[in-house]
């Protein structure tokens, strides 16, 4: 269905829960892959989608058509999981520069939810040497595919600052993946 | 056969033979249904960059292209080993997460639950009204004949018995003062207090404070 009408529907009391079902199924697995991409932990990327949703239901009203839909989702998204990684550095009395976060590592050696091989295992791995906001926008482009204007839309970053941000993540994975062989 | 459509229509025919007056060439069939759209399509192409107009790309376009190409491979072989993340989820678990959301977001309405209460309390309730009314009652009605009763025994009470009990009272002793003043008033046109004397008054005053 087509994000007007589901906007459209959402703004009458009498088909707002109804709309809300229809942008549920249409978006909540591409927004659960983009926290847990972020999050690593299943449990925590579950509280992180629903609080999402719950910001989306109680803001959907004033949402003005100026941007895409799904933008809009995709930067409460990433919102929720700034805050919650922070919430977690702050809690584990790590400053907050401090890329290296050892709960994320602690989820990816948990190893809950994730089948993986050692490949896959590995970019992951290399995925946690890198700063949060290369991390976000590696995981935008490669795994999600959305566009740089899409992703300067969602992050508030220039097409320009993307691409090399990008370039860089891209780098430093090849680099990580040749030093461990 | 004479060809009407040409330039020659106008000239003298009797310059020439008249078997010359044709026109030998053809085009493909359907041409002049097809000519029309074709130019229009020509219109419709892009005119090649001019040198001008190659200076509109960014400065620094050749040297990014570069960089962005060998990005792409590196991407590409990458994509080449890992093509996913691993990640896996519970099952039936985004059938689950629609209901857990809607539930969230849904007001909660209060829920009524009715308490199942022993039949005993209905009497229990019904003997603690049925005591508090008959208290009351009797409190009221016991009051109300007291009341009574005072009124009848002032009746009997003589003015000196008051005044007695009121000299027995500190505070009444200003009553009684002012009693025994408004007694010795001869004339209503002298006013109350006109002949108290400043030493009296600076007496009560002292003893008052």
């Amino acid at each position: 269905m087509e994000d007007a009408l589901i906007i459209e529907k959402f703004a009458d009391e009498r088909t707002r829960e109804e709309a809300f079902k229809l942008l549920l199924n249409k978006y909540q697995q591409k927004i659960y892959w983009h926290v847990r991409r972020m999050i690593l932990n299943h449990d925590d990327a579950d509280d992180v989608v629903q609080d999402t949703f719950i910001k989306v239901w109680r803001n959907l009203a004033n949402f003005r058509a100026d941007s895409q839909l799904y933008t809009w989702l995709y930067r409460i998204a990433t919102n929720e999981c700034i805050t919650f990684l922070n919430k977690k550095k702050a809690k584990q009395n790590v400053s907050l520069d401090d890329d290296t976060s050892a709960y994320l590592a602690d989820s990816l050696a948990d190893g809950s939810y994730f089948n993986g091989d050692r490949a896959q295992m590995k970019l992951q791995e290399a995925l946690l040497t890198l700063p949060e906001k290369q991390r976000l926008v590696f995981n935008m482009k490669y795994f999600d595919d959305l566009k740089y204007d899409e992703i300067s839309a969602i992050l508030g970053t220039s097409v320009g600052a993307l691409k090399a941000s990008y370039h860089l993540a891209v780098k430093k994975i090849e680099a990580f993946f040749n030093d461990h062989d | 056969m004479k060809e009407n459509n040409t330039f020659n229509e106008q000239m003298n025919p009797n310059g020439l033979p008249e078997s010359l007056r044709v026109n030998p060439f053809d085009v493909p069939e359907g041409y002049f249904n097809t000519a029309e759209r074709q130019i229009r399509a020509q219109v419709a192409l892009p005119k090649p960059l001019k040198a001008s107009e190659e200076s509109a790309l960014p400065a620094d376009y050749f040297a990014k292209l570069e960089e962005s190409i060998f990005t792409k491979i590196a991407e590409q072989d990458l994509r080449n080993q890992v093509a996913s993340t691993g990640h896996t989820v519970p099952d039936t678990y985004f059938e689950s997460l629609s209901e857990r959301i809607m539930d969230a977001v849904k007001p909660q309405e209060t829920p009524v639950r009715s308490i199942k209460r022993p039949q005993w309390t209905r009497y229990a309730v019904a003997a603690t009204i049925t005591a508090i009314l008959g208290v009351g009652a009797y409190i009221g009605l016991h009051t109300t004949t007291n009341a009574t009763a005072n009124n009848m025994d002032l009746a009997a009470v003589s003015d000196q018995e008051i005044i007695n009990y009121l000299a027995q009272s500190p505070v009444s002793e200003d009553i009684i003062y002012m009693a025994k003043y408004t007694d010795e008033l001869t004339t209503s046109e002298t006013g109350l207090g006109t002949q108290v004397q400043n030493e009296e008054i600076e007496e009560y005053l002292n003893y008052m404070l």
